[in-house]
């Protein structure tokens, strides 16, 4: 009962001060690679935390008790005397069945997005079949004067200017903003953006909603960075800027793109990934930690009276 | 099946650009002056655009004539508004390179740019 409580305690830590933490932390407008990873981690430490709170609270009826056993030098009978939560077997059962429910329902979520994509995807490509002509620079020309600039992930791999776009933009900023769209491609951003959108919309913690949103805007500055350059990195800003002035501006304030003004403020400062080394080893520390205190709170009764135990029998 | 589908780009290309119905036998005589081609395979074609609502046929004598159900302009309309569009896009279908923002933003971001403006001068 106690780890169960702990690892709620956890999930409570990970997810309110955790989170508030990595979201006004500024190194990872430095790497945005890192601070993708770092808040995936939290996410998933809090996904693994949540599931063994289930998994600790029915270990007395599950075989994985051997397996506790085998590691903490107890028996299997031991094991489940010292997790049997004290309200019976109900809770346990509760718990997994809440458990259960939770990952089905964020496997059904990510199931239907990547059906929906699919679909979303196959449509645009066979219209850009018939009405786009192909760019000797590897893109799709698309007549339209509003000026757009986006790309296709999944096997087309496929980046879309339309002719708007090619007139307001200079040669050199247009190879930039194909640069970026390249960069999303080769890196599948979109497999991250689907993974961290599903969990978000099955389980409404508000970690998972702000982990997404700060995952869409790192991705969007770690492309920003295929412009490495000061040049190419101020000229990147201008077509971000040119782009969202050419299409018509929303009537209604408020939504509309958030990230787009920090883009450009870091695109004022030189060269991407930042991050000096101790500050990634210690980002990679604190990500296992993470990780690893879970599964460690989910052992620890284990532990403990294997400890005791020892102790009291050696005497 | 590749084929097929520059085929169907061809026959739209032509429908779009004459703008008015189109008889297979029209569609296949101009055709043939690129490629030589069997009157059933532009019939089948124009079969499989009219299966995918991309045209519609009206009677011309004893033969369909062909007409394209969407501009070309309709059809990128209907691409752009695919990316502009505010719903949410739950699997990342598409990327856009910048979305769309309200005159307050757009004032921000030209001020920040003049920022960077001002830091090289």
């Amino acid at each position: 009962m106690t780890a169960a409580l702990a690892l709620l305690g956890f999930i409570l830590l990970a997810s309110t001060s955790g989170a508030s933490r990595l979201a006004s932390a500024r190194w990872t407008q430095h790497s945005p690679r890192w601070g993708v990873l770092a808040w995936q981690t939290l996410s998933g430490s809090v996904l693994l935390a949540g599931v063994l709170v289930a998994v600790v609270l029915a270990l007395c009826m599950l075989p994985l008790k051997i397996n506790v056993a085998e590691l903490s030098g107890l028996t299997p009978a031991e094991v489940a005397r010292h997790y049997e939560p004290p309200t019976g077997d109900w809770l346990g059962l509760l718990a997994l069945a809440a458990a259960v429910t939770a990952a089905a329902v964020v496997i059904a979520h990510a199931a239907g997005s990547l059906l929906s994509s699919f679909r979303g995807r196959r449509s645009q490509l066979s219209t850009l079949a018939l009405v786009g002509r192909k760019h000797p620079d590897g893109f799709i020309l698309l007549s339209h004067d509003t000026p757009v600039v986006y790309c296709i992930p999944g096997r087309a791999r496929t980046v879309v200017v339309s002719t708007g776009a090619q007139r307001l933009l200079s040669e050199r900023e247009l190879s930039l903003v194909l640069g970026h769209e390249r960069a999303h491609l080769r890196s599948r951003h979109d497999l991250a953006l689907t993974a961290s959108d599903a969990v978000s919309r099955a389980i409404p913690l508000p970690l998972f909603r702000t982990a997404h949103e700060q995952i869409a805007t790192l991705i969007e500055m770690q492309a920003d960075d295929s412009a490495r350059a000061a040049s190419d990195r101020r000229s990147l800003a201008n077509a971000l800027v040119t782009l969202s002035v050419g299409q018509s501006p929303q009537a209604a304030i408020g939504a509309g793109d958030t990230a787009a003004l920090a883009r450009v403020r870091r695109l004022a400062s030189p060269g991407p990934d930042r991050l000096s080394a101790p500050r990634k080893a210690l980002v990679a520390l604190a990500c296992a930690t993470a990780i690893v205190t879970p599964v460690g709170l989910a052992l620890a009764p284990a532990f403990e009276a294997s400890a005791t135990e020892c102790c009291t029998t050696s005497q | 099946m590749r084929q097929l589908g520059q085929l169907e780009s061809a026959v739209m290309h032509r429908l779009w650009s004459w703008d008015r119905p189109a008889p297979v036998r029209e569609v296949l005589d101009d055709l043939n002056k690129e490629r030589p081609l069997a009157y059933t395979t532009v019939m089948t074609v124009l079969d499989n655009l009219h299966g995918k609502g991309l045209v519609r046929r009206e009677k011309s004598g004893r033969a369909w004539a062909y007409t394209p159900t969407m501009s070309r302009e309709e059809h990128a309309a209907g691409l752009l508004e695919q990316v502009l569009s505010d719903g949410a896009d739950r699997g990342a279908t598409l990327l856009h390179f910048v979305g769309k923002m309200d005159a307050t933003q757009i004032d921000e971001l030209r001020a920040a740019l003049a920022h960077i403006d001002e830091d090289d001068a």
